[in-house]
């Protein structure tokens, strides 16, 4: 299907979407609700996951250490000045006195998280393959060790609670627009098919003139902001943060959900968000009823296997489902 | 800062360096065969252990003949995961076989999960192993000794089985060019399958060394320390079984002295040290100290 | 010398396409090769002459075809074959590039040819011999075999691939990236070879060398044999000589 303007699409689904959820919030109980919003906060972190690995074919793991530093930080200005004292008296004042409204704080949070990419990807992202799949886990677990340990920011092991439900599923649904919206331009601009040669064949896209470095880190920075978005949003759902939920099960979650969606295709990673979260939760009953924790995640590795034998490229592949190219089609180019 | 204190860490490091190492040259050979990082090996110690504690506790089998049993039993296991999980990948790309193993990892652990409950379990082993024994003016414990010992002598064991049996050549032609080992009669899905089953072995035995070392066994029990075996065999030089060996035991000495010598409120960050560790010298010395070029088939 | 008296080829390979992928490499491409002889396959670059081979010795399955192989002892279907039966029926193939083990040492490549042999003492009587026709070989023997030069490694390689006593030898591209003496020497060791009873079926992209060796040659084109004969008259035509001997 080809449409003359892509944009009338976006805003006619967009519309569309807005108005299922607001036909949701007012039909549904709390519980479905809150696993929607679960379901969206997923699907931003996939997305921005499929940027990173996705479109560049780097193979990040570290994303759930950028959520936590999105998370904590948005938390920490979040934080209500009066409490703060009594929660993190080693706090820094300046940091003591700052209680910012959501959405500066999410953004910043996710700026700070993209911070944090811009320096450790230099360093890291010079290995390649299934080596900087180890390095990003060893980055991960140094900012586990990190969170764990700094009590002073962080609370230690005891992490933040108390924190204000500032999330709800329209804040989820701007920001699921945002990554999607982003991720859409790159893909189909000039820059995402820079980023998509490098996935290809890194050889032949240095000899083009792209600067892998470059690609790679601005990959690593823009999933890294979004990752830190999400981890905000989160942690304003579950109203409390602990450094144990950003841990390589979480960072496994997200790479099911790329991989079984289709590395590459943004639809295959709100598809794959989709797919997980409410397995997760249909499950949820039949653990607790049963006494079966766990049950759920070994059927999500299986799957995961069973995709990666015989459907390696996941479900949509790269593709997207439908194409909303953004320059128009060229008919009829007359050869001289 | 005695003498005492220093033989004492280093005795220490000895004991996790070679727990280490046992789990550590599986992850090497496994990587020289097929070029495939297997997440998963960690897993088999804690498969070790509980069926260490099956054994002993459930059908009251002599230890003596649990040692054995456990290791064939985590033996048949490695090749039940390589025939399942990783053969129907060869030839697909290096971080497919990753994820690939990470997903078994993730799986056996809920398995752990789902059929053990997360709950730690004790674990005892005869008494006569928690003996207390003193050299000099070091104490340690019988198993702590039985560790020291045996690894190095399995380590011995395998060189001499890799270097000198037609076996072994048979998996050095492999880890080097599966098509050509072929064409000289190599089975290679053989070859490889053994590979995993002494690789799963030995992490087996670590696994029924560390329960009966540390007392106490859970379902995620495997994961650091197969991940830190990991890391011992890319310090040594991944692919490579002697650097493997010298990377788990440079590893277990630093762990410790990292916790022994520095000031206590640094110790918590112990495993961020082992993992700033990999870090660093994957991007300094990509092959490890020990480790040749092994070209990546990409 | 009457090669061609027994009627059955040994080895025959009948129609085979074979597919790299979803590349169509070969197209109904048939050969044989009778007991005794050297056959050389020639052709350009990419024409398929290494799948071909890779095909025979079962690396590769043709998805259509069939390839047998009729020594003393019966018939194998090769098409239908693992590596390992294939190489235990007789087969050596000398893989393009040489592929000696760089990391093993000289006595262990060696060693490797032999692999599915139990017969120790005939084992380490070959061993002698070989290092007889190749002198080089039992000096550099606990030498690393990537320490060895192209033409060293090459007779490595056919060392190693004789080891496995084949009565069918094949090798690819023997001549690659060997300096024109070495190549002769090679060359005429295939020669002995031959004379000692092994059929060689040679892969070459040195036609010259490959026609002068050859009792019959074979060119391929594209994945399709174009050509076929004995090499003496295809060294004489018109159009392999402007193809692939310079005019």
């Amino acid at each position: 299907m080809h449409w003359k303007n892509p944009y009338i699409v976006i805003v006619c689904i967009t519309l569309i979407v807005s108005a299922l959820l607001w036909g949701a919030e007012r039909a549904v109980n709390d519980y479905i609700l809150t696993i929607m919003q679960f379901v969206g906060i997923n699907i931003i972190l996939a997305t921005s996951l499929n940027l990173t690995n996705g479109f560049t074919g780097l193979f990040s793991v570290g994303h759930p250490a950028f959520m936590a530093i999105g998370g904590y930080t948005t938390a920490l200005l979040t934080f209500p000045a009066i409490k703060a004292p009594l929660f993190l008296p080693e706090l820094p004042s300046w940091l003591l006195g700052i209680e910012m409204s959501f959405l500066p704080a999410l953004v910043i949070g996710g700026l700070v998280a993209a911070a944090t990419a811009f320096i450790i990807g230099v360093p890291i992202l010079r290995l390649k393959g299934h080596y900087l799949a180890v390095g990003t886990i060893a980055f991960l677990v140094i900012v586990n060790v990190l969170l764990t340990n700094m009590s002073s920011i962080t609370r230690g092991p005891l992490g933040l609670n108390g924190l204000s439900p500032f999330t709800n599923i329209w804040w989820i649904f701007l920001w699921v627009v945002v990554v999607c919206y982003v991720s859409w331009r790159i893909k189909f601009s000039s820059y995402g098919r820079a980023m998509i040669s490098m996935r290809e064949n890194e050889m032949a896209a240095e000899c083009c003139g792209i600067n892998l470095a470059h690609m790679r880190i601005m990959a690593l920075a823009i999933g890294a902001f979004f990752a830190g978005v999400g981890g905000g949003l989160w942690a304003h759902l579950i109203t409390a943060l602990t450094p144990n939920t950003f841990s390589l099960i979480m960072a496994f979650n997200l790479v099911v959900m790329v991989v079984v969606g289709g590395s590459g295709s943004i639809t295959g990673s709100v598809v794959g968000a989709i797919i997980f979260t409410t397995t997760i939760e249909i499950f949820r009953p039949i653990e607790e009823g049963f006494e079966l924790y766990g049950v759920a995640e070994v059927l999500l590795a299986l799957l995961l296997i069973v995709i990666l034998i015989f459907r390696p490229k996941g479900l949509f592949g790269t593709k997207e489902p439908f194409s909303i190219p953004q320059t128009p089609k060229i008919r009829n180019i007359e050869v001289s | 800062m005695n003498f005492e204190y220093i033989a004492q860490q280093l005795i220490n490091g000895l004991i996790l360096g070679s727990l280490y190492a046992l789990v550590a040259v599986g992850f090497s050979m496994i990587y020289g065969i097929i070029r495939l990082i297997n997440f998963a090996h960690g897993e088999i110690i804690m498969i070790g252990a509980f069926t260490t504690l099956g054994l002993l506790s459930t059908l009251g089998l002599p230890f003596w003949l649990v040692i054995p049993a456990v290791i064939l039993v985590c033996a048949g296991t490695g090749i039940i995961i390589e025939k399942a999980a990783f053969r129907p990948m060869r030839g697909a790309p290096q971080v497919t076989g990753f994820i690939a193993s990470l997903g078994v990892s993730i799986m056996l652990q809920n398995l752990g999960i789902l059929l053990l409950t997360a709950q730690p379990r004790n674990f005892s082993i005869p008494a006569y192993a928690q003996k207390t024994v003193k050299i000099g003016s070091v104490t340690c414990q019988l198993i702590d000794i039985v560790i020291i010992i045996t690894a190095p002598l399995f380590m011995v064991m395998l060189m001499v089985i890799v270097n000198k049996t037609r076996l072994g050549r048979g998996m050095r032609a492999t880890a080097e060019n599966l098509d050509v080992a072929r064409l000289m009669g190599v089975n290679v899905n053989r070859t490889i399958a053994l590979t995993f089953a002494f690789g799963a072995g030995l992490a087996g035995f670590a696994g029924l060394m560390w329960g009966g070392k540390f007392g106490q066994i859970d379902p995620l029990m495997g994961f650091v320390p197969g991940l830190k075996s990991f890391i011992a065999a890319v310090i040594g030089g991944v692919g490579s079984i002697p650097g493997a060996i010298l990377g788990s035991y440079l590893l277990g000495m630093a762990e410790i002295w990292f916790v022994g010598f520095l000031p206590p409120v640094y110790s918590s960050y112990r495993d961020a040290f082992v993992f700033g560790l990999l870090i660093i010298v994957l991007l300094i010395l990509p092959n490890g100290l020990l480790g040749k070029n092994i070209e990546e088939r990409a | 010398m009457s090669i061609n008296d027994s009627k059955i080829p040994f080895l025959s390979v009948k129609e085979i396409d074979v597919f790299r992928g979803a590349t169509h490499v070969l197209y109904n491409v048939s050969l044989h090769v009778f007991q005794g002889e050297i056959v050389s396959l020639i052709g350009a670059n990419g024409a398929g002459k290494s799948t071909t081979l890779r095909t025979i010795s079962g690396l590769i399955r043709p998805q259509k075809g069939t390839i047998s192989y009729t020594p003393q002892n019966g018939v194998h279907a090769l098409h239908s074959l693992d590596v390992e039966d294939i190489v235990k029926a007789g087969i050596g193939h000398c893989p393009e590039g040489r592929g000696i083990f760089s990391q093993m040492s000289v006595y262990e490549n060696l060693l490797m040819g032999a692999f599915l042999r139990k017969d120790t003492t005939a084992i380490a009587k070959d061993l002698g011999e070989i290092c007889e026709m190749f002198p080089i070989l039992s000096e550099r023997a606990d030498q690393p075999a990537g320490n060895l030069s192209g033409g060293e490694q090459m007779m490595l390689a056919m060392g190693r691939a004789l080891m496995g006593r084949p009565n069918l030898l094949m090798l690819d591209e023997p001549s690659l990236g060997l300096a024109p003496l070495v190549v002769e020497t090679i060359f005429k060791h295939l020669e002995g070879i031959n004379k000692e009873g092994v059929t060689i079926l040679l892969v070459e992209q040195n036609a010259i060398m490959a026609l002068a060796l050859s009792h019959r040659t074979y060119v391929l084109e594209t994945g399709r044999v174009v050509m076929e004969g004995d090499s003496s008259d295809l060294a004489d035509d018109e159009n392999v000589r402007k193809a692939y001997l310079g005019g």
